[in-house]
């Protein structure tokens, strides 16, 4: 069996899928925000195995850098307006977060 | 693609799939951000078998090394706080959505199953650190700045949102509102 | 070379760093920071861990006390005549004395003051085992072992309400992140297999085999992993073990541990981005990652580190940002004793804190093995070349009355000279964790908010800084 570049979409599809399920059904910001990653992650595969497929530059690579310095960023916003969150409602869990709702 | 790289592929992704599914999947939050580490080696472990040596020295560097340790440490800093009740209604929906994921993942993941390739072997110099860096400072220049402003932005912000309030603005909010009282104590409305 | 003979030097490489990391240098280490401890406070030390000797061999070891002492002082005295007889050779320029050439009696010299000294040793050793009635102590060596035979057989206790999975995941996570990190040190130049037993050429980048087939020698990188992510590697894997202390802290279910948790995470956090900025000057300078490229340029260039300008600068911030990296006093406030009883280890007990503690060992292994690649040239010996000593300038020293000669190149077979370049590399390391054994017990411990502001007010703008000046430098050099 050939190990393919349809392998490594497989891959990034399937994780994909993971970390969108996880960000859907799971209330907790914590969990949410990993799944984010999750995402994120599956993204720089692709990005990654697009450029060994065309191996004369390296903008996947570049890109997937990208990926993960603004992913990082992301992170330490969020985790702060969950710290932020938690200071105002005792609790993380999105579900609650509805004081504008009503 | 050797047979070493082939098998070092399925073993990376079944651990990542592994560690992925564990992450949205345990109840405890801790749990979750270690799986989330297992996931994150082993994908590092995958960018070696696509020749990006930096790159998964990167990835593990800053998410093993600064995004899981960050988790780790708003983990201690509020707790364990395990998922209680969701919002009534909303199973239905979520199930659908679920339902809708799944099959948009389905759809992706067999229609990839297919896509056969024979690989090229890399240039001299792929994936190290001379070569991507080179890369990254002729050609991706000015995206490199931007990101480097937006991570500046991103810690003034992260700041800015999660620090609590000091003493001496407290005191400066108390003594506000205390003379708009008084001013309005002064002014007895109609 | 086939794939069996490189699996199996890829063992023989683990094995010698597993070995030498933390089967010999982590102990000693723990005995010299108790031997060190003991000589400032003017305590006893590790002296109570012994072999005990029977009666009857104490009384025969008593016995030969005596001869011991004749032994000594006959060893010295024919050393005195030899010299004597030198003396008189030399003044009265003659050939002969008592019928033997002057080679004799320099050898005698030589010989009786070995003897002798050894001799004297062995006494003084004799002396402290008879008079503390059969007790071999080694000095305290024995301390570690009996240490380790402690942790292993006490109870392993998990508190009930503790996470037990990650309570043990965390001492793994940090020793074996520790341990890894060593994968990229090269400890001795490049050993090539046919050539052990011959002189091998001094600037030639590849070596003929020198069996005679007029092959190309195989070459064998004296370190397990060359990787072209160099350090990288070993800051990915050491930012992995703060994990390691995060979650050791938070299984633990005690409010100290989980004190001492944050505070081991935020402090070495914050290091590892001082830390790792201030060894930026050396990749500039440097010009590689790799860590056998860093000690090959300082060998080639004939200049360590340190005696670089700005990687002086980058030397002292970088030991400073290292031993705070370590968690080790005058920055141990994640298990600072006087407030968190005992910080993130409250609760661990057994091999589990056997474990951290091996692995905060490692760790200072590891990170002076760092500082003896970037600063202090790795395993580069002064004047040792592949070829063997060549000491500057052309000379000749006949030693008077003989025909033996010392020159100012002195050819080594190829083993010697990585033998000597790894006990070389092992010393450097050695004097290193020696200094960081006189900080830790010279020091008095900081205060947290102290240590965080010298992090990122201290070290962080100086290291850049130093970036700054070094890229100034290497402009104009280049």
């Amino acid at each position: 069996m050939e190990l393919g570049l349809g392998a490594y979409l497989t891959f990034a599809s399937v994780l994909f899928g993971i970390g969108a399920v996880g960000f859907l059904v799971r209330r907790n910001a914590l969990v949410q925000l990993m799944s984010i990653e999750l995402m994120l992650n599956s993204v720089n595969v692709v990005l990654v195995a697009a450029n060994r497929f065309h191996p004369d530059n390296h903008a996947g690579q570049v890109f997937a850098f990208f990926v993960i310095a603004v992913a990082a960023a992301e992170a330490a916003v969020g985790l702060a307006i969950l710290i932020a969150l938690y200071r105002l409602n005792r609790n993380i869990e999105t579900d609650r977060a509805h004081v504008l709702k009503h | 693609m050797t047979d070493a790289k082939f098998l070092l592929f399925f073993f990376c992704a079944a651990i990542a799939l592994a560690g992925a599914i564990g992450t949205i999947a345990s109840k405890l939050p801790l749990r979750a951000a270690m799986s989330l580490l297992v996931t994150i080696i082993a994908l590092a472990g995958l960018y070696l078998t696509l020749d990006a040596q930096l790159l998964a020295a990167i990835q593990v560097l800053v998410y093993a090394g600064a995004v899981v340790v960050l988790f780790v440490f708003v983990i201690m800093l509020i707790g364990p706080a395990p998922e209680t009740s969701s919002a009534p209604g909303s199973v239905v929906w979520r199930m659908l959505s679920l339902v809708g994921i799944a099959m948009i993942t389905a759809t992706f993941a067999f229609s990839f199953v297919d896509v056969a390739s024979t690989w090229v072997a890399p240039p001299a110099g792929f994936g190290t650190v001379r070569g991507v860096a080179g890369e990254m400072y002729t050609k991706a220049l000015v995206p490199f700045e931007i990101v480097a402003m937006t991570l500046t932005t991103a810690i003034v912000g992260a700041l800015a949102i999660a620090r609590s309030k000091t003493a001496s603005e407290l005191a400066e909010m108390k003594r506000r509102r205390v003379a708009e009282d008084a001013s309005a104590a002064a002014q007895p409305a109609e | 070379m086939d794939l069996f003979t490189q699996i199996l030097l890829a063992i023989a490489k683990i094995l010698f760093v597993v070995i030498v990391a933390v089967g010999a240098f982590a102990p000693v280490l723990l005995w010299a920071e108790r031997r060190q401890s003991a000589m400032m406070q003017d305590r006893v030390g590790p002296h109570r861990a012994h072999i005990p000797l029977p009666r009857s061999v104490v009384e025969g070891l008593r016995l030969t006390l005596k001869p011991l002492e004749a032994g000594i002082f006959g060893s010295f005295f024919a050393a005195g005549l030899a010299i004597v007889a030198l003396v008189i050779l030399l003044l009265s320029s003659r050939e002969t004395l008592f019928g033997q050439e002057a080679k004799t009696y320099y050898l005698a010299v030589v010989g009786f003051g070995i003897l002798g000294v050894l001799a004297r040793v062995g006494h003084k050793v004799h002396g402290g085992i008879v008079e503390s009635g059969g007790k071999i102590a080694l000095l305290g060596l024995l301390h570690p072992l009996a240490d380790a035979i402690k942790m292993i057989f006490k109870e392993d206790f998990v508190p009930p309400k503790a996470d037990k999975l990650l309570f043990s995941i965390a001492p793994i996570l940090t020793m074996v992140t520790a341990i890894a990190a060593f994968a990229v040190v090269p400890f001795a130049d490049t050993l090539f297999l046919e050539c052990a037993t011959d002189v091998v050429p001094r600037d030639v980048a590849t070596v003929m085999a020198c069996d005679g087939s007029g092959g190309v020698a195989t070459a064998i990188p004296m370190q397990i992993a060359s990787l072209d992510i160099g350090i990288l590697f070993i800051f990915a894997i050491a930012g992995t073990g703060v994990v390691g202390a995060a979650i050791g802290g938070y299984s633990s279910d005690n409010k100290y541990s989980l004190m001492g948790g944050l505070r081991a995470a935020s402090q070495m956090v914050s290091y590892e981005v001082a830390l790792g900025l201030t060894i930026v000057p050396c990749f500039m300078i440097y010009d590689s990652l790799r860590l056998e490229e860093i000690v090959m340029w300082q060998h080639e260039a004939g200049i360590w580190g340190i005696f670089i300008p700005p990687l002086t600068i980058a030397c002292v911030l970088y030991l400073f940002a290292a031993i705070a990296e370590t968690k080790r006093v005058p920055f141990d406030l994640p298990e600072g004793e006087s407030e968190l009883v005992g910080g993130y280890l409250t609760e661990y007990s057994g091999m589990k804190f056997g474990m951290f503690f091996a692995g905060e060992f490692v760790e200072v292994v590891v990170l002076g093995a760092l500082a003896t690649v970037l600063f202090f040239g790795g395993w580069d010996v002064p004047f040792l070349y592949r070829s063997g000593f060549d000491l500057p300038g052309t000379w000749e020293l006949v030693i008077p009355m003989t025909d033996w000669v010392i020159q100012d190149t002195i050819a080594l077979q190829h083993w010697a000279v990585i033998v000597i370049q790894v006990i070389a590399f092992l010393l450097k390391i050695a004097i290193l964790m020696w200094l960081q054994l006189m900080i830790r017990w010279t020091l008095p411990r900081f205060r947290y908010d102290q240590i965080m502001k010298v992090c990122w007010k201290g070290l962080l703008p100086l290291s850049i800084a130093n970036i700054l000046l070094t890229g100034i430098i290497v402009l104009l050099w280049t």
